[in-house]
């Protein structure tokens, strides 16, 4: 393989050779015993293993999660050096390549859901750990003495007040075994645990040094543009190939699945290309719900009204319905892929959140064994569930086979708005029985939705199974997220929650916070509602009822503490909502004033428990961006469907909120010495009820149907 | 052959001249900082200093552009050192995917270099002209680097 691939620190150090011997570490599947390796081999450009040690002392930690801008490359590291005793200013992170050894417990290499410092979090200090018993050990054999006259900093031995790098000891300790069972750190011995260490890529990023996956630069590589069919499901009817052929640089025109590409020397000449071919499509099939909005919210409340609503014998029914719509990710950087087939292997450079979901697409393709494939991930513009998608890895391999060379692929923002995996739209009907306190005693929702599930086990299950209806057995657990955990009903009372799938064209996944985008929406808003009959204050009845979940009850306070519960200003009115996610919990108070249907968000103050917290300042960041990303979304998210089409197409249709809108926020991180868990989505779920409860608190008619601009609402 | 003024070098590159600004720099030239992120003008992922003024350079055809002064992201630290904007952003952390900080950056240069030269603006000018679209919604980290960005300015005038 020819093509050079700059990597972050690649980049910074200008290529250093690896021709240096040095130890590796290994280490086994998490969530199982970690077995610890290791060898004198020098990593080549995809490094296999978790750790490198050089005899230069440079020391390089492989990264198992994809850096989306949530700051992996710093929390995961953070975790090994402070193991290592390794010195932070110079140790090196690098993404992980195809390797299963790498996954997380969802079985594969798939950042998402959340998991990254849950699920890595011990093994990341595994491998610190066991590297530094060897280190330590080889040293003292070198040293002629004994361990326990050594210690350890900054990526140095210790011994009688001189200091020996870790490099010294490299090829000496990879003769010796890694014990299994090496002890951790405690608490206290810890020193880069729980540091709002700056993210290690942000140099890099404001200097514009920092190489995502659309700045990729292979050998003797061409560019594409693309064409997709508007209609989803629909084929490619007539194209006029000639004019496109014209355009100065424009190779060839390919017909692929549903799509047409343009590939050109340069990526502006296929673009132009593309901008000519005046491509026809089939029409749409109009027997399957999904070509207008109206037509879906419709087959979603048939399929309600086919399974009836709940009567609960209590002495107060709230009976209500609510929806959301579908939302594109947007991610800043477009979709693109950079591929390269040959003959016996596949190399990808994308920014992507799953190696194993890019692989198995390139394999399927192209007929080659997974261990074929080659997965260059680099930094991604943006994720948000995205990025876990393959539908353009597909089609830059294709290309590539097609072309016989490295390929770029580039969506153009308008293809990456209309071809996206949407936020299901869901419409959810809640009737809550009340007592004569108003308090919840019986919890009945039916909502409907399409599936995000089937597509998803569809592609893990061999094909001789693909028959087998597994929604039809277990519904859809990704939409359903949160929509069961109630806490606010009274031991022994379960939600009854019911969902109906209706099968659509809209192509729906996984976007930022994923079920609970819409249930937190709805279960908020509506025990908001039942405290509005109570006549009592929202923070109140909630804390009130919250008697057996300590969790959420501490953060609902903290939050209605910071947030100044009860005293807004005049003109200010507040609305608060809790939410459980990602085992995770996070309250929000939303601070907010109307003034002729303009919404000005003032403040919003959340606290977050965590649990254990490996970087405080990357854990507000992401909190603070998914407020933001959450405002955007409840105020003017909205992806509808004419004829097939999506209307939206770029950003004067789809606004994004800019810092004009941007509220002061205020993070609270509960201590906590519990388990860490979920961090990237919990700032998006309780941003959207408790802005609808503040509004609600303004004088506004409830509103239950997202975005608030559909009720005339706007962001200044 | 087309003549491009960028980061003070006289670039010569060939383009249609159709060919935006953004892929002359980004193809032509070779200066990927720059991001593509709409195509329309409406993210600002893209811009540039123009004769000092921040341009959207996806929406300008690079032929319109010769015998001006063209800085990209890579000219504020050419000589090695940040500049105050970009050292301001290390300070408080603020990219997070980092995809649209060149363009932040472009613009709060524009902005702090205006101030230099005249009144310190105030935080809801600033606001406004601020306009460009972060995804990651880092905007509550660029409006107090932007303040610390000018702090850092002034001092420097002051010392020099």
């Amino acid at each position: 393989m020819k093509a050079t691939l700059l990597t972050r620190r690649h980049f910074l150090k200008n290529s250093a050779a690896f021709g240096v011997s040095g130890l590796l570490i290994g280490c086994s599947n998490i969530n199982t015993e970690v077995e610890l390796l290791h060898s004198n081999t020098p990593p080549t450009d995809e490094m296999h293993n978790w750790l490198f040690i050089g005899t230069d002392n440079r020391i390089i930690v492989t990264v198992p999660s994809a850096e989306m801008g949530q700051g992996v490359n710093t929390s995961l590291a953070q975790l090994v050096a402070d193991e290592l005793d390794a010195d932070w200013d110079t140790l090196e992170m690098r993404q992980a390549p195809l390797n299963s050894k790498f996954n997380n417990s969802l079985g594969m290499q798939l950042t998402g859901g959340s998991t990254a410092v849950r699920d890595y979090y011990l093994t990341m200090r595994k491998v610190g750990a066991g590297a530094r018993s060897i280190i330590i050990k080889a040293a003292a054999a070198q040293l002629g003495t004994t361990v326990a006259n050594l210690s350890t900093q900054d990526s140095h031995v210790i011994y009688q007040g001189k200091a020996f790098p870790y490099g010294q000891f490299a090829s000496d300790a990879a003769n010796w075994p890694v014990p299994d069972d090496v002890p951790l750190k405690s608490d206290d011995q810890l020193n880069l645990i729980g540091k709002s260490l700056p993210q290690i890529d942000t140099y890099n990023r404001i200097t514009g040094k920092a190489i995502y996956g659309i700045d990729v630069q292979v050998p003797n590589m061409l560019n594409a543009a693309i064409v997709q069919a508007p209609i989803f499901g629909s084929k490619v009817k007539a194209y006029n190939e000639a004019t496109a052929l014209q355009v100065t640089g424009v190779k060839r025109v390919l017909p692929i699945d549903g799509a047409l590409v343009v590939v050109a020397e340069k990526y502006w000449q296929a673009k132009k290309g593309a901008a000519v071919l005046q491509a026809s499509f089939s029409d749409y099939d109009k027997s399957i719900a999904g070509f207008n909005t109206k037509e879906v919210h419709k087959a979603y409340s048939d399929a309600l009204d086919e399974q009836g609503k709940a009567t609960p014998n209590t002495p107060y029914v709230l009976d209500v319905e609510y929806s959301v719509p579908w939302l594109a990710h947007a991610t800043m950087e477009p979709m693109n892929c950079t591929a390269w087939v040959q003959d016996d292997r596949v190399d990808l450079w994308l920014p992507t959140q799953s190696q194993t979901a890019t692989a198995k697409a390139a394999a399927d393709i192209t007929g080659l064994d997974t261990e074929q494939i080659h997965v260059h991930n680099q930094l991604l513009g943006g994720g948000f569930g995205r990025r876990g998608e393959t539908d353009f890895v597909t089609q830059a391999v294709q290309i590539s086979m097609m072309m016989k060379q490295p390929i770029k692929l580039i969506w153009s923002r308008e293809e990456d708005m209309q071809h996206d995996f949407y936020r299901p739209m869901v419409i959810s009907r809640f009737q809550v029985g009340l007592d004569a306190q108003f308090k919840p005693i019986a919890w009945h929702n039916q909502f409907a939705s399409s599936s995000v599930f089937e597509r998803v086990i569809s592609g893990m299950l061999p094909s001789a199974l693909k028959w087998i209806p597994v929604t039809a057995f277990i519904g859809d657990p990704i939409i359903a997220q949160g929509a069961t955990e109630i806490p606010y009903l009274p031991e022994g009372i379960e939600a009854d929650a019911h969902l109906s799938l209706v099968e659509s064209n809209i192509p729906v996944g996984f976007w930022r916070s994923v079920g609970h985008s819409s249930n937190a929406f709805f279960t908020e808003s509506v025990i908001d509602e039942a405290a509005q009959l109570a006549q009592q204050d929202g923070y109140e009845y909630r804390r009130n009822l919250l008697t057996s979940s300590p969790r959420e009850r501490a953060v609902l306070n903290k939050a209605a503490k910071l947030g100044n519960w009860g005293k807004a200003k005049t003109g200010h009115f507040q609305g608060i909502a809790v939410e459980y996610g990602f085992e995770s919990y996070a309250a929000m108070v939303v601070e907010l004033s109307v003034d002729n249907n303009i919404v000005t968000v003032h403040k919003v103050t959340c606290a977050v428990d965590c649990g254990k917290i490996v970087n405080p300042n990357g854990v507000i960041a992401q909190i603070e961006g998914g407020i933001n990303f959450a405002i955007s979304a409840a105020m003017h998210g909205e992806i509808s469907i004419e004829k097939g089409r999506v209307k939206q197409s770029n950003f004067h249709d789809y606004p994004i909120m800019r810092l004009n809108n941007a509220p002061l926020i205020e993070v609270h991180l509960m201590p906590s010495n519990e388990a860490p868990t979920g961090v990237g989505e919990v700032g998006v779920p309780p941003l959207a009820p408790a802005m609808a409860n503040a509004l609600v608190a303004a004088g506004q008619p409830r509103i239950r149907h997202l975005p608030f601009g559909k009720s005339g609402l706007r962001l200044a | 052959m087309l003549t491009l003024n960028i980061n003070g070098k006289d670039v010569e590159i060939k383009v249609d001249t159709d060919t935006p600004l953004l892929w002359a720099i980004r193809e032509e030239v070779g200066l990927t900082g720059t991001k593509f992120g709409c195509g329309i003008g409406q993210c600002g992922a893209c811009t540039v200093l123009v004769n000092g003024k921040p341009l959207r350079s996806c929406s300008v055809p690079a032929t319109a552009m010769s015998g001006t002064q063209i800085e990209t992201i890579e000219s504020l630290s050419a000589d090695g050192h940040l500049n105050t904007i970009q050292q301001a952003w290390l300070e408080l952390d603020v990219p997070q995917c980092g995809y649209c900080q060149s363009g932040q950056i472009m613009v709060a240069t524009a902005i702090v270099n205006q101030a230099l030269a005249g009144q310190r603006p105030s935080p809801e000018k600033i606001k406004q002209q601020m306009n460009n679209i972060c995804r990651c919604g880092t905007y509550n980290r660029i409006r107090p680097a932007m303040e610390r960005a000018l702090d850092l300015a002034y001092d420097a005038n002051k010392e020099a």
